[in-house]
């Protein structure tokens, strides 16, 4: 704001406003001049830009106020303000830290009892050079081992049966399974997941039509 | 100046225990945050059952500073520090409520915007939930450069984004009011009134653009009439002008066209005030036509000295004008979309409220969500009372105001904006008045606080004339605290918004968990991004946001997905919209089946006709794909499950229709056995994937930009 208004005695509460609302309008312009100059948003052209923007109006800021010289008005009501803040910012750095412990506080406890996203099982068909592959998936997003069984059923001829099949805690399981060529036109592939443990909740289904 | 008798607003002397004063706030607002924060924990832990301990907590954050503001005699910095720990503790009681991540609707449509500005490196790509969102890209672009340049996640600049657009809204409605009273105490309560409208805790706290856009706003309007008033209007003062309004412009389109309709307004009125008496003055035989010709001819009605008007600068025009043109430019050179997503709404909400006052349509249930719970009676009375007081303050001060004689131009444009409240009050009893009347809520408080402000001073001052000092104190704090109250319960709505907790169906923050966000996130790790995917309302957000997917939607491509959900056969309207449409996956939200929607709908507005469910979805529609044959059903988390539709679009064959499982997997129809061979069973655990559990979906762009999922295919 010393770089636009020199001359003008603003006080700190309506410089901070004007410097904070200016910033934000000029981090928006610089971020359409980055993107339509082609160089696009990165953190390398950030940092030049808004670097470059900062020293370029701290400089004209210096410069206008080498010539027109500081009011002396201003310095008193400076002083006034700095002590009307002192006392003001003991308590709001008080409170400032309270806030920050309410905010830690919900976010530990956030976790805490958040649950964990249910187990998940998924059958992919990937195309390779010619070559057929299913991928089956299992992803255990819980925080304790899941053990379970696998099965794979062609058609509705079971192709494979796991033993009893065990995925760390957030470990991810998987199987490619190579699809013959003379499999017949329209087939259907069919995962389906049993948790041992809890055999009604652990249960998932997964299919795959190839055709 | 606004009128309020100069007796009750005389500067007392300094209050000696300001200080001592805003320690008690300070503390009080502590004690209230830690409160909230037990109660939101309790809320998720299922333990609380009310809203004692919320009510509790927004009190010792709302009274004691209110008790301060209502001081004749406190300083003006004592002032400004009680407003920033009002809105900053209310800030912080919305980071309370969601500490892990986003999880309000809006939030999530912009974060998709902010995602791709990260991943490419560029503006405006598209985005399917919210298609206007890219072309005012302010809000994203801010967030993005803190990101990149600090590291930090999305979340947390996004946070620190909107907590310093909120210190800039309050200190701004501070100077602003403060500039056209010169009063302090008037500034106070004034801005405090703003912090008391229905949107300050949650709609305008969120990270959308009108959070960001509209503090630029109060602070461009500011300024120039700082700068009118002291009469410097030269380049730097131009420059800054020009810079705030581009960040406006920039970051949200409503905001951009309100604030250049008000500065419009705002050149004019002096000119058609002189008009309107003029007119009334021919009606009422004291003036001829010919006399009121000769006064615009000559051009009297532009005259600088216009009685009771302060401040007439001509100069007001050139900025109006360039107001218009910034936003018309933008309009029509980048943001054309913007008509066609704004149109509809507006279109929508008039026919709503034309049917209204014909009688044709339905009355929108007031304090009741669409599952039929209520918000209980103290509350609902409450926030009635709020509104008549509201009411009556705002035609005292009105009236007052008008019986001014040296006044602002931009008081008396503010007096008369806030008149429209009455009428948005009407529009709250249609479904989508409502949410034009909520949305605008945000920036007629502005107005309304001057009229609200006025009427409630010189209640204050009427009282102090007649009973003990204290008395009118209490009062004012009483009437404020109520239409606080008020405010959070017409915005906030029923007791499921105001609290996290456990999931439910279409119910917007309650609805983010843990298996919408893994879904997501495993679209993106295993089938790429980008897919045209059909989604409920909830988990589609959660696919553009998270899963970087391309979610077909009645916004976007006017396709209406909802009878892909609750046909309960597949019909062949089905079949055509998914291949009309494109659609390569389908993913389907099991719980859907389980309650009613607590927003009304489960897809899109207009849903079923526009009817109201009377029951959920029926489980059998939601699965009725798994005897589909040709669809895959490619993933299941138990909730869940992704279709794959892909082999309905590349069927040569016609569609057999319905077909029964067991059917399927009997060895007739599936024909010979086929020649399959297992590989060996691989364990891949990846450390890397504990990103993906919710507990940890602080990090939104971490997964999206340079998580483990971030990969198109699996690997061989």
């Amino acid at each position: 704001m010393s770089a636009f208004f020199p001359h003008v005695a603003l006080t700190t509460d309506g410089k901070f406003l004007l410097s904070l609302a200016s910033s934000f309008s000029l981090v928006i312009l610089s971020g359409l001049l980055l993107h339509w100059s082609g160089l696009g948003l990165g953190r390398q052209q950030w940092v030049i830009a808004l670097a470059g923007l900062s020293i370029g109006l701290l400089g004209i800021a210096a410069i206008n106020q080498k010539r027109r010289g500081t009011i002396g008005a201003a310095d008193t009501q400076r002083r006034q303000e700095r002590y009307e803040y002192l006392g003001a910012a003991i308590s709001l750095t008080i409170l400032v830290l309270i806030a920050g412990g309410a905010i830690g506080y919900a976010h530990i406890n956030a976790v805490r009892l958040g649950a964990n996203p249910p187990p998940q099982l998924w059958i992919l068909e990937e195309k390779h050079a010619g070559a057929r592959t299913a991928i089956i998936g299992v992803y255990n997003t819980q925080d304790s081992p899941l053990v379970g069984r696998l099965q794979v059923s062609v058609n509705g001829n079971i192709l494979y049966s796991s033993s009893p099949l065990q995925v760390a805690p957030q470990g991810v399981w998987r199987q490619r399974v190579d699809l013959s060529p003379d499999l017949p036109e329209r087939s259907l592939i069919e995962a389906t997941l049993t948790s041992l443990e809890e055999p009604k909740h652990g249960y998932r289904r997964a299919t795959l039509w190839v055709q | 100046m606004v009128a309020v008798p100069a007796e009750a607003l005389a500067p007392p002397p300094a209050w000696a225990d300001a200080e001592r004063w805003l320690i008690v706030c300070s503390l009080a607002a502590a004690v209230g945050l830690m409160l909230l924060a037990y109660t939101y924990t309790a809320a998720r832990a299922g333990l609380v059952s009310d809203s004692n301990l919320f009510w509790a907590s927004m009190l010792l954050l709302f009274v004691p500073a209110a008790w301060g503001l209502a001081r004749d005699e406190a300083p003006r910095m004592f002032r400004l520090q009680l407003l920033l720990i009002v809105s900053m503790c209310l800030y912080v009681a919305k980071i309370v409520h969601s500490p892990q991540g986003f999880t309000f609707h809006d939030e999530l449509l912009h974060v998709r915007t902010l995602n791709d500005i990260l991943a490419s490196g560029r503006l405006f790509q598209e985005n399917p939930v919210l298609p206007v969102s890219p072309l005012f890209p302010g809000l994203e672009v801010v967030t993005a450069a803190i990101v990149q340049t600090t590291g930090l996640s999305v979340y947390v600049a996004g946070v620190l984004v909107i907590g310093m657009a909120r210190i800039i809204a309050v200190l701004a409605l501070f100077q602003l009011f403060r500039l056209v009273t010169s009063l302090d105490k008037f500034a106070g309560l004034a801005t405090l009134y703003v912090i008391c409208n229905q949107h300050f805790l949650f709609f305008d706290a969120m990270f959308s653009y009108q959070s960001l856009a509209l503090p630029q706003g109060i602070v461009l309007i500011y300024f120039l009439c700082r700068q009118i008033i002291e009469n410097d209007l030269r380049p730097p003062a131009l420059l800054v002008i020009f810079i705030l309004l581009s960040g406006v412009t920039l970051t949200h389109h409503l905001t951009s066209y309100l604030l250049a309709a008000f500065i419009l307004f705002w050149a004019l009125y002096p000119q058609l005030y002189q008009l309107i008496n003029m007119t009334l003055d021919w009606y009422a035989g004291q003036l001829s036509g010919r006399q009121i010709a000769i006064a615009i001819r000559n051009k009297s009605l532009f005259s600088s000295s216009l009685g009771r008007f302060s401040h007439v600068d001509h100069r007001l025009y050139i900025f109006a004008f360039v107001s218009l043109l910034l936003p018309t430019f933008w309009l029509v050179l980048i943001a054309e979309k913007t008509v066609g997503y704004l149109s509809p709404i507006f279109a929508g909400a008039l026919s709503d409220l034309a049917a209204l006052l014909a009688g044709d349509a339905p009355v929108r249930q007031l304090f009741q969500d669409h599952s039929g719970e209520k918000i209980v009676l103290w509350e609902q009375l409450a926030t009635l009372i709020s509104v008549l007081i509201t009411l009556a303050l705002l035609v005292a001060g009105a009236t007052i105001t008008w019986q001014r004689q040296r006044v602002q131009p931009l008081v008396f444009v503010l007096v008369t904006i806030s008149l429209a409240y009455p009428v948005l009050l009407g529009l709250r009893m249609t479904p989508l008045g409502a949410d034009i009347s909520g949305r605008s809520n945000s920036f007629l408080a502005i107005a309304i606080a001057v009229s609200f402000t006025t009427g409630a001073l010189a209640t204050q001052a009427w009282l102090r004339a007649r009973t003990p000092y204290f008395v009118g104190q209490a009062l004012l704090v009483a009437i404020l605290t109520l239409i606080f109250v008020g405010g959070i319960v017409a915005g906030a709505g029923p007791r499921w918004v105001r609290f996290p907790g456990p999931y439910l169906v279409a119910a917007e923050a309650r609805s983010i968990e843990a298996a919408g966000i893994a879904s997501a996130v495993w679209t993106r790790a295993e089938l790429g991004s980008q897919q045209r995917i059909a989604a409920d309302r909830i988990n589609r957000l959660l696919l553009a946001a998270y899963g970087g997917q391309h979610p077909v939607t009645s916004v976007n491509e006017g396709v209406d997905i909802s009878p892909l959900f609750v046909e309960t056969q597949f019909t062949e309207e089905v079949r055509r919209i998914i291949v009309d449409s494109h659609i390569d996956f389908l993913l389907v939200d099991l719980r859907l089946s389980e309650d009613l929607p607590r927003v009304g709908i489960y897809f899109e507005e207009g849903e079923q006709g526009g009817r109201p469910y009377t029951e959920p979805i029926p489980r059998t529609a939601l699965v009725k794909y798994d005897s589909v044959q040709g669809v895959s059903r490619v993933f299941d988390s138990g909730v869940i499950v992704i279709y794959d539709l892909r082999g309905l679009r590349d069927a040569i064959h016609p569609l057999p229709g319905i077909h029964n499982c067991e059917r399927l997997y009997s060895p007739d129809s599936c024909g010979r056995l086929p020649a399959v061979r297992a590989t060996s069973p691989a364990t891949n655990l990846r450390p890397a994937a504990r990103m993906l559990s919710s507990r940890t979906f602080i990090g939104v762009s971490f997964l999206s930009a340079r998580g483990p999922y971030n990969r198109r295919k699996v690997s061989p």
